[in-house]
């Protein structure tokens, strides 16, 4: 069939014109590109006899043996003409004796007739701004008078508008990569108003879905993985990333704002967490933990693949060969590659095994909850802030004398104002609430601690109290501890803390805590353990611990060693009350703050408090006053008890949220004294470093007004209106999901070796009007597939496809073999099992077990009934060095580096998996369950069913007979053995149907295996 | 003009010219791929010598000291530092300050007619010691495992290239009807440091990978129908799927639909041919006895005997990996006293089978066997953190590897290294070169074997590279 058609197209060849000029851009270069340039291009090194024909002054330059390259309008003294159509094989170009044949006959009158027209030069047209011709007033969709013009000029005639079924399951998978639900395709059907396509695509482009499918498309670009590649491969935690991808391609985040984060968040002024994280794409280069690497030999790697990366992913250009050399074909020198390289070369991240630079992140469901708490937090500090206005900061206070010594407690129900609890782990006070077992001696609450096991010293503790408990002549203090009599701790200890040392204890029972001295008052013996299972008076002489009046106690410690046991009021015994006058009245507050001789108050109140009243302003008062309300005054604080209550409860939220962050590599750049001089690598190697090189763009592009620009300059660089290629790239690849082909088909390459748009003037129309709307993805989507050309039936008219077999007029829509996740995803969903939560850290659905044999570690992939099984397939853990099996079989890459273009397979190998992998019998499985419940009572009607479901369309009769003859023959064999019916019928996901025979329910599941195989289903027509 | 012309004459300039040259391999393959294109366009560029490839990959990189590569004068030096000239220079994987030399615990011996030297660890090679090539002047640019690995089988360090053996199938496709064309076999409980790029298609279309073939009862992923579905059920719901897409493909007459028919009709077959030619159980004793096989274990030495019977089968390109040769001497585990031993008994006897075998039934003269490690092993003691255990360093400047048949010269030692065992003296063969090498035993011309990708023409050999036809017969 292929000798066949290329007889057609060559004879179409003959069939040329001869009256059309030829184009230079069109027909010349790829010619010369193809066969000249690899010797006489760009590379100095490699190109030989001083000739260059990929520029014009080589064109038409002298050589070296006289004469002229090309002489315009005289071939015959051109020595391109004369060398490439001589006779004499010692002279023919390209030379012979190195194995390339010679140009065709067509070749040759091409060149001839160029030179001999003129030789008029043109630039390569990617080199070139997009212009967007004004269209004619043809009237209709852009895109459609584009295509139209053209088909018809070739006498080719369209395809009509597809079905409505067809339209939303080709528009639904392609911009979702999900199928449509058979409901909302039957209201896609009876809709008859004039914008029911139109309200179909705003409902697909606001899907949060959406963010997933292009995601994915963009993941292949980043190379995202979930390790870090080579030999060790180790887990990389890099999905919050993957996350802000979805987030930003959903919230339509301007493709040149999404460009400038990535590459360049962490520049930007002030940038946000998310900005930073944005550059995490950078981060997904791999990194080398094998023993015995150079990390500067793998940093390099990475800048490099970096550079390639950039260029590859947002210009279509491949500049990687110009690691080493002159680009051969395209016009970029080696200095220029390094040019860039020195832009991404300053950032902090350099191989190591710990991938720092890091950035905590949380997930963005945590960080809604973490919103949800901010707001409810600033509603209630307005309700304090609304309560406590005009409170009384002067509240009356007792002076007098009890006159016989009393417990006064400085620890109850709460820890002292402005106590800093347990700085270590930043855990709040474990107050709890007394019960039966331990009933509260004072207060409503105590505190129970229990070691993590015998002889384990387990402390809770504060200091730095804003009103420390000084001593007085005649003090005893005082702790009640409850000791569990079923798990008794060995020791008790107290602590005291003064504003400089901790050596102050005194314990009970054994002697493990080894802190201080023994019989001396850094570690004071004061007898055995007390009584167990009852509140014990823990009371002593503050000069057993070198307490003297006069110290002020700002921390206190409860230690115990193993056991379980709990404490409670904590104080003084005194006769005269302890200093209460400055928890009601400010004025006395500020005095025994001015009496202290460290405060540990924060400094800009403390500040104020040493100020004399009269030398504050205003402002200051009623800070200090509102400040002193919110935080010490007891009536003022009783006020807002409650508010304090939530606000606290909020705190503890929050603090949970944030324990759940995750730490993400990210780009950050080198301080400025640190910053690395780049060298050109010799032939790319990181141990020849050649000459200096400043950061600078490649001549031939859009320059910058940067003298010496960096990564966040490269940024703007990329998505610069002058930019010829940005726009364009992204189009075409927005083209290319659509419609399964770029207009460029090789997309990943724009430069002279790849190919040319089939519609020039259609990829430069819609590069311009995609930077004119803001460079929105959604309106990009919004515009193509509105067109008629996307809404075509993708059934050639008669004779289409043998005069276009590759169908690149568009004439009909092509039909795609669905992309690899979409595969899987599609069974899920049409089967009812898929899980559709968004985000979060990669799943580990089924995999055969032992596929990961890691060297130097024994990881494997995590099995079991607990996981996530059935989300997306994005969000399936991907190890670069074995990556999800049937992914890889379905040709997705292995994200070692960008991939711009999957090239589709056809193989038994992808048979294999949609017949047998367990995923897609247990989605025949749930399927069948689902055509029994939701098809009526009759087979025909559950097959049927099972049709809608799969392929969004109804059976024709043929096709459900032939279904139907199916779920016959299958049941009559599951009947007469039982045996396979019941292994078919084992493993049934959720619960098994009841009301239908075994053997026909396993038919079903036969027949639901089938329709997940169609060619029909596997593809997108 | 008229523009459905000028897509004509552009694709025939960039598709056309090519595909239109079907090559006899890809027609080969057009079984088992269907799809033409996925093909290259080359047939041989001369007669080939090798029809298919069996290579074994030692990873880790055996210590050519002890099995390939006698070197006497180390006898004289053992324990002693090693020349300042040596050191000074050098950029080691681990070692630290000033090694010293360590001469191998084991005694060489001439063998054959040919008189080739073998270490006392392999008996079993020794005793084919005539119908092997050695080549002691390997020599890498690499000297991590992973890079070297990808290096010596996609010839870049960094990822992102096909292997070998993508190369090979997608350049003469597969003579093998309902099998892979690309085998993978993997022994020693890990895969090597590279993992699957070691045997990935790169920018090459995804069916030309490596297909890993697993001991135990789905060999190949998939293959096995679900519980509850035997072969008749299998078939009936084939029957249906067949009915129901060839209806559909006559409703739309896309290409792509064919192909998928036959894929799933090539994949039933392949259900039944791959459990046949994995089941060992249909070898002789006195084979399984020859090679050390024991059919439904997983080892090596099945490995080999399966290598064979897929060669005989006709897929294009086996490669084993065994894992374990990595010989730092951090301990017993890692050592060349213990370690070594242990690996050289579990690989020795069934190469040897293998190159018996394959000579027996008259195969060696067309398929070429490799075994080589990634790069070589110092000459030095490591002596990692004071490791009492006696092991090498990673040492890229020279290394010893064995080939065997596909018209190499038999008994034939090619190359020389210094008396040190420490760089090549004459005859150097880089990796470039042995890639070079292995294409040109395959009938291919390895600058002339390339694929367009990124807009330039890639090769195996990048753009170095060279013939060494004095090994050839």
């Amino acid at each position: 069939m292929l000798v066949i058609q290329t007889a057609i197209l060559l004879s179409g060849f003959w069939a040329t014109p001869a009256q059309e000029p030829v184009s230079f851009d069109r027909q010349i270069r790829p010619l010369l590109a193809s066969r000249c340039i690899l010797c006489h291009g760009n590379a100095e090194e490699s190109r030989k006899a001083d000739l260059r024909l990929d520029t014009r002054d080589g064109l038409m330059s002298a050589m070296r043996r006289g004469g002229t390259v090309v002489v315009p309008g005289d071939p015959d003294s051109s020595g391109l003409f004369q060398r490439v159509s001589t006779d004499d094989i010692s002279r023919r170009m390209p030379p012979a004796d190195e194995g390339h044949p010679p140009l065709s006959q067509q070749e040759i009158e091409l060149l001839r007739r160029w030179i001999q027209e003129g030789a008029e030069w043109e630039q390569h047209w990617a080199w070139l701004p997009p212009v967007a011709e004004p269209l004619e007033a043809a009237g209709g969709h852009p895109i459609d008078v584009l295509v139209n013009t053209r088909l018809q000029s070739s006498n080719l005639t369209a395809s009509p508008r597809a079905s409505r079924a067809t339209l939303l399951r080709r528009a639904s998978l392609d911009l979702l990569g999900l199928p449509p639900s058979p409901e909302s395709i039957a209201a896609f059907e009876e809709d008859q108003e004039p914008d029911a396509w139109d309200r179909q695509i705003d409902q697909l482009l606001n899907s949060p879905h959406f963010g997933e499918r292009w995601a994915r498309v963009w993941l292949d670009h980043a190379r995202y993985a979930d390790t870090r590649g080579y030999e060790k491969d180790f887990d990389r935690t890099i999905w919050p990333w993957r996350d802000w991808v979805i987030d930003a391609i959903n919230d339509d985040m301007p493709f040149d704002q999404f460009t400038i984060e990535q590459i360049a968040g962490d520049l930007l002024p002030e940038a946000t967490d998310d900005q930073v994280l944005a550059t995490a794409f950078h981060r997904n280069t791999m990194n080398n933990d094998e023993g015995g690497t150079d990390d500067e030999e793998f940093r390099v790697a990475a800048v490099v693949d970096r550079t390639n990366t950039t260029m590859q992913a947002w210009m279509g250009l491949t500049i990687s060969c110009a690691q080493c050399h002159d680009h051969p074909s395209d016009p970029f020198t080696q200095q220029e590659y390094y040019g860039l390289y020195a832009m991404l070369n300053q950032t902090q991240d350099a191989d190591r095994n710990d991938e720092q630079p890091l950035l905590s992140v949380l997930s963005s469901r945590d960080r809604g909850l973490l919103n949800n708490v901010k707001s409810s937090r600033a509603m209630i500090e307005q309700k304090i802030i609304d309560k406590l206005e005009g409170l009384n900061p002067e509240q009356p206070f007792i002076v007098e004398s009890f006159g016989e010594p009393r417990d006064q407690y400085w620890i109850d129900d709460e820890t002292p104002v402005g106590a800093k609890i347990n700085e270590a782990d930043g855990m709040p006070w474990p107050w709890q609430s007394a019960d039966e077992e331990i009933p509260a001696l004072s207060g409503e609450l105590i505190h129970l601690g229990t070691a993590s096991g015998a002889g384990i010293v387990r402390q809770q503790y504060f200091e730095s109290a804003w009103l420390p408990l000084v001593i007085k002549p005649g003090d005893r203090l005082v702790a009640h501890a409850w000791l569990d009599p079923d798990n008794p701790p060995d020791q008790v200890m107290i602590q005291f803390h003064l504003p400089n040392d901790w050596e102050h204890r005194i314990f009970w029972g054994a002697d493990h805590v080894v802190w201080g001295q023994l019989n001396t008052t850094s570690r004071h013996r004061a007898g055995d353990l007390p009584a167990l299972g009852e509140w014990v008076r823990l009371e002593f002489d503050p000069a057993v611990v070198g307490l003297a009046p006069g110290d002020a106690i700002d921390g206190w410690a409860f230690t115990q060693a193993g056991g379980r046991m709990a404490w409670d009021a904590a104080g003084v015994v005194r006769a005269d009350p302890i200093e209460s006058g400055p928890l009601h009245s400010l004025q006395a507050f500020e005095v025994a703050q001015n009496q202290l001789a460290q405060s540990f108050m924060q400094p800009d109140i403390i500040e104020i408090i040493r100020k004399p009243r009269g030398e504050r302003t205003g402002d200051e008062q009623k800070k200090l006053e509102s400040w002193y309300l919110r935080n010490v005054q007891l009536e003022a604080r009783a006020a807002v008890a409650d508010e304090l209550a939530s606000l606290k409860e909020l705190e503890e939220n929050e603090t949970v949220i944030n324990a759940r962050a995750v730490s993400v590599p990210v780009m950050r750049a080198m301080s400025p004294e640190m910053e690395r001089t780049t060298r050109l690598l010799n032939r790319g190697s990181f141990l020849d470093p050649g000459d200096e090189i400043q950061p600078h763009f490649p001549a031939l592009l859009h320059a910058t007004e940067s003298e010496s620009p960096d990564r966040l300059d490269l940024a703007r660089w990329l998505v610069s209106r002058d930019n010829p290629l940005t726009a364009r790239v992204h189009v075409n690849r927005t083209w290319e999901r659509l419609f399964g082909r770029g207009l460029v088909e090789t997309s990943e390459d724009f430069g002279t070796q790849g190919d040319r748009a089939t519609h020039p003037e259609l990829l430069d129309w819609l590069a311009v009007q995609f930077m004119e709307q803001g460079w929105s993805h959604k309106e990009l989507c919004r515009l193509i597939v509105t067109s008629d050309v996307y809404q075509r039936s993708s059934i050639p008219v008669e004779g289409v496809r043998e005069r276009d077999p590759e169908n690149r007029l568009m004439a009909y829509a092509p039909r795609v073999r669905l992309e690899a996740e979409a595969i899987r995803d599609q069974a899920l969903s049409v089967s009812g099992l898929l899980d559709p939560a968004l985000h979060g850290p990669p799943v580990y659905p089924d995999q055969p077990p032992g596929l990961w044999q890691v060297t130097y570690d024994n990881r494997d992939w995590p099995q079991g009934p607990d996981r996530a099984r059935h989300r997306r397939g994005l969000y399936t853990f991907w190890r670069r060095s074995s990556p999800y099996p049937s992914m890889t079989t379905f040709d997705a890459p292995s994200r070692e580096v960008c991939t711009v273009r999957r090239i589709q397979t056809n193989t038994p190998l992808q048979a294999l998996v949609t017949l047998n992998d367990p995923v897609y019998q247990e989605a025949a499985k749930a399927l069948a369950a689902r055509m029994i419940h939701e098809g009526g009572p009759s087979t025909s009607d559950q097959i049927s069913r099972g049709f809608e479901l799969v392929l969004g369309r109804s059976p024709d009769t043929q096709e459900l007979d032939r279904l139907v003859r199916l779920a016959a023959e299958a049941a009559a064999r599951y009947r007469d053995d039982v045996q396979m019916r019941d292994e078919l019928l084992a493993k049934w996901p959720g619960e098994t149907p009841s009301l239908i025979d075994p053997a026909d329910l396993a038919a079903l599941a036969v027949v639901g295996n089938v329709l997940l195989n169609l060619d029909e289903t596997l593809t997108r027509g | 003009m008229d523009p459905l012309l000028e897509f004509q004459q552009h694709l025939t300039r960039r598709h056309f010219l090519g595909a239109t040259g079907v090559g006899m391999g890809s027609l080969a393959m057009a079984g088992l791929l269907g799809d033409s294109m996925a093909v290259a366009d080359t047939t041989s560029h001369f007669t080939p010598r090798a029809k298919r490839i069996i290579y074994i990959h030692l990873a880790g990189s055996p210590p050519q000291h002890d099995l390939l590569d006698p070197k006497p004068v180390l006898k004289e030096l053992d324990g002693k530092p090693c020349p300042d000239s040596i050191f000074e220079k050098e950029r080691f994987a681990f070692i630290k300050g000033h090694p010293k030399v360590l001469a191998s615990p084991y005694e060489f011996k001439q063998h054959g007619e040919s008189g080739t030297e073998f270490s006392e660890l392999l008996p079993n090679l020794s005793s084919v010691a005539d119908d092997l090539t050695v080549i002691r002047s390997m020599h890498t640019d690499e000297f991590n495992h992973a890079p070297a690995q990808l290096f010596l089988l996609t010839g870049s360090p960094r990822f992102g290239r096909p292997s070998v053996g993508s190369w090979l199938t997608w350049g003469l496709g597969s003579e093998a009807s309902n099998l892979p064309g690309f085998v993978v076999l993997v022994s020693g409980g890990k895969a090597p440091s590279a993992g699957k790029s070691a045997w990935g298609s790169g920018f090459l279309p995804s069916v030309h990978q490596g297909v890993q073939c697993r001991n135990g009862p789905d060999p190949v992923l998939y293959l096995n129908d679900p519980h509850g579905m035997d072969r008749d059920m299998r078939r009936l719901s084939l029957d249906a799927l067949k009915d129901l897409n060839e209806a559909a493909l006559a409703s739309h007459g896309d290409p792509e639909t064919r192909t998928r028919i036959d894929q799933f009709e090539l994949a039933f077959k392949m259900q039944m041919s791959v459990p046949d030619v994995v089941d060992l159980g249909q070898e002789s004793a006195t084979t399984l006895e020859m090679y050390g096989a024991k059919p439904g274990g997983s080892s090596f030495a099945n490995n080999c005997l399966q290598a064979r019977r897929l060669a005989e089968r006709g897929v294009r390109f086996v490669q084993l990996f065994d894992w374990g040769w990595d010989t730092h001497g951090t301990g017993p585990h890692d050592d060349i006293v213990t370690q070594l031993p242990l690996k050289c008994r579990q690989v020795d006897q069934p190469i040897a089978a293998l190159i018996k075998d394959l000579k027996q039934r008259g195969m060696l003269e067309d398929t070429l066997v490799v075994v080589s490690g990634e790069f070589g092993r110092t000459a030095m003691n490591e002596e990692r953190n004071g490791s009492k255990f006696l092991g090498r360093d990673h040492h890229p400047h020279c290394f010893s590897i064995i080939m065997a048949g596909g018209g190499m010269k038999p008994g034939h030692v090619h190359g020389r290294t210094d008396d040190m065992g420490y760089a090549v003296v004459e005859n150097p063969v880089h990796v470039h070169d042995l890639q070079a090498t292995v294409l040109h035993a395959m009938g291919l011309d390895h600058e002339r074997f390339t694929y367009r990708y990124q807009g330039r023409e890639f090769r195996l050999t990048d753009v170095h590279g060279r013939v060494v036809h004095d090994l050839f017969a």
